[in-house]
């Protein structure tokens, strides 16, 4: 096996290391919040005397404490058993299997548009430094970064525009700053002079001298944008009404159904951590590190 | 600053309490007797506006201090300590730091019952804001400090003889502490902005004491924005005031 491969295959063991690490986290630290909960012990149901025992029975969670709910959270997810919702009345597999698709599409969408607004406006502020563009472009990132994602979703609403968009709205004014300052620094180093200087077409020197060298970085902008536009899902389908596991954890937090609001919080943590991690390979890749 | 010092007064300067109803003026438009007009319960929504400042400027610091404390302390022991000790509290933070925070917020604010007291619920609020907010902060102070740890001019100090606490003083501290200043900075419209959403939801700060994320409610109902446009007077508070504190930021803790 070359050097290479050995490096490559040492960075994806690490990587596995990390979501399982991140996966036994999230799954330790919300089963200790569930098992925490005031009154968890204590059913209200059982000062009712019309409920007999079996049916109080089937209302407790399993295990004596956190970690033996969350050992047995992580066998029933491996046996595909994620529990069931007491709030629904429904398995949380199937919730999840109706409402993940619309999330991934409103997520898919809007990061698309967030961050292609993002990079296309930050390179022009990048080149027209001062200038209308560039002051355009940061008054409104600087408006839209001031705005709680649950009025971006407002005004969606009131422009009759889709979910997407109040996502690509939370995503666009971090992607744009972030970027507008890496593509500054880059225009700024010498190696670009010097490309200018022997005469390479202005496609050439964009795409060799300025962006292949932040690509890492821009590529681990995905990663954290990602992270955003699932935090800001919440207030986002809350308030646009769309049905996905944005409003379905809002839904569960007012009903307190707290295995289901556990099972959330740990497969977004897998997701994001999992993008994170790939995110980091081109890093890692260009600091020579693996291949 | 202004709104800041109105908050800290608003017995005196709301021209009304926060929870006292007016039945005979329900959901009234401005007027001389209230600027921005009542609410469905009869509420002025310039005193609800006032005090909703009080929870949202004087506690999102708070909690950014907390958050700041947290991850000056995590980051300052990372670099001063063992290599093997330093890994651990490293890859801690950045596991940390990949939680999805809010729903982690959304599940430990439903752990608490229907009926919490509001000053129960805005503090709790906060509090976990602060003990959720610290990983990134961490990282930067982490490595702030280790660039000064590895710094000439320490090194030169601890030659002439200069004690532990004498290097720290004299030299640590003052470095690290426009980091930390510039990250509290960071953190403080962040946890405006994570408070608006969550009482927004419902699951901030507990009526009858308002806050700017619960007033924002109003807004839900699309047609009332253009029947009613005084409504939008929190959201137009926020954004100013998120941009001015976005303004206070150096530009080199703004590029962080």
């Amino acid at each position: 096996m070359t050097l290479s491969c050995r490096k490559l295959l040492g960075w994806a063991w690490l990587q596995v290391a990390r979501v399982t690490g991140l996966l036994i986290l999230a799954t330790v630290l919300t089963a200790g919040l569930v098992w925490l909960a005031p009154g968890l012990d204590v059913d209200a149901r059982a000062l009712d005397p019309r409920l007999n025992q079996e049916v109080l029975a089937q209302h407790q969670l399993p295990g004596e404490s956190p970690i033996a709910f969350a050992v047995a959270w992580l066998k029933g997810l491996v046996r595909g058993d994620l529990g069931y919702s007491s709030a629904f009345n429904y398995p949380i597999r199937d919730l999840l299997t109706q409402r993940l698709p619309v999330t991934a599409k409103n997520v898919a969408l809007g990061l698309s548009l967030g961050l292609g607004l993002g990079w296309v406006s930050a390179a022009v502020s990048a080149v027209k430094r001062g200038r209308v563009p560039d002051l355009v472009a940061s008054l409104a990132a600087g408006t839209l970064l001031a705005m709680p994602a649950a009025v971006l979703g407002l005004l969606v609403v009131q422009m009759r525009w889709s979910t997407a968009c109040a996502l690509a709205a939370a995503v666009f004014p971090r992607a744009y700053r972030y970027t507008r300052n890496l593509l500054v620094d880059a225009l700024r180093m010498p190696h670009l002079t010097l490309g200018r200087a022997l005469g390479l077409a202005p496609l050439r020197l964009w795409i060799d001298y300025v962006i292949r060298p932040v690509l890492p970085q821009l590529l681990f902008i995905v990663a954290v944008s990602l992270n955003l536009a699932f935090a800001a899902s919440v207030p986002v389908e809350v308030v646009c009404d769309s049905p996905g596991i944005g409003r379905l954890a809002w839904e569960a937090a007012l009903a307190r159904d707290l295995p289901l609001l556990a099972t959330l919080t740990v497969l977004i943590a897998v997701a994001t951590g999992a993008a994170t991690g790939l995110a980091s390979l081109s890093t890692s890749q260009q600091r020579g590190l693996l291949v | 600053m202004i709104l800041a010092g109105v908050s800290l007064t608003a017995e005196w300067v709301a021209p009304h309490h926060y929870a006292e109803q007016f039945r005979e003026a329900i959901n009234e438009p401005p007027s001389w007797r209230f600027p921005l007009g009542t609410d469905g319960l009869g509420r002025d929504r310039l005193s609800r506006l006032i005090y909703g400042a009080r929870v949202s400027l004087l506690l999102a610091p708070l909690a950014a201090g907390l958050a700041t404390s947290l991850a000056g302390f995590i980051g300052i022991a990372s670099s001063l300590s063992g290599p093997w000790l330093e890994r651990l509290l490293l890859v801690s933070t950045d596991l940390w730091m990949t939680l999805p925070w809010v729903f982690l917020l959304l599940t430990a604010r439903a752990l608490l019952p229907l009926d919490t007291e509001p000053f129960a619920s805005v503090t709790i609020t906060f509090l976990l804001l602060g003990l959720l907010g610290w990983p990134a902060t961490a990282r930067i102070v982490a490595a702030r400090a280790q660039q000064i740890s590895q710094a000439t001019y320490l090194l030169q100090a601890r030659a002439c003889g200069e004690r532990r606490h004498q290097l720290w003083f004299r030299h640590v501290w003052p470095n690290l502490r426009p980091v930390l200043l510039a990250q509290f900075w960071v953190l403080v419209p962040a946890f405006i902005l994570a408070e608006a959403n969550l009482s927004f939801l419902g699951l901030g700060v507990s009526e009858p004491l308002p806050s700017w994320g619960s007033l924002l409610r109003d807004l839900e109902n699309p047609g009332a924005l253009w029947t009613q446009p005084w409504i939008a007077a929190p959201a137009v508070v926020v954004v100013i005031v998120i941009a001015c504190l976005h303004g206070v930021l150096p530009e080199t803790g703004g590029r962080q």
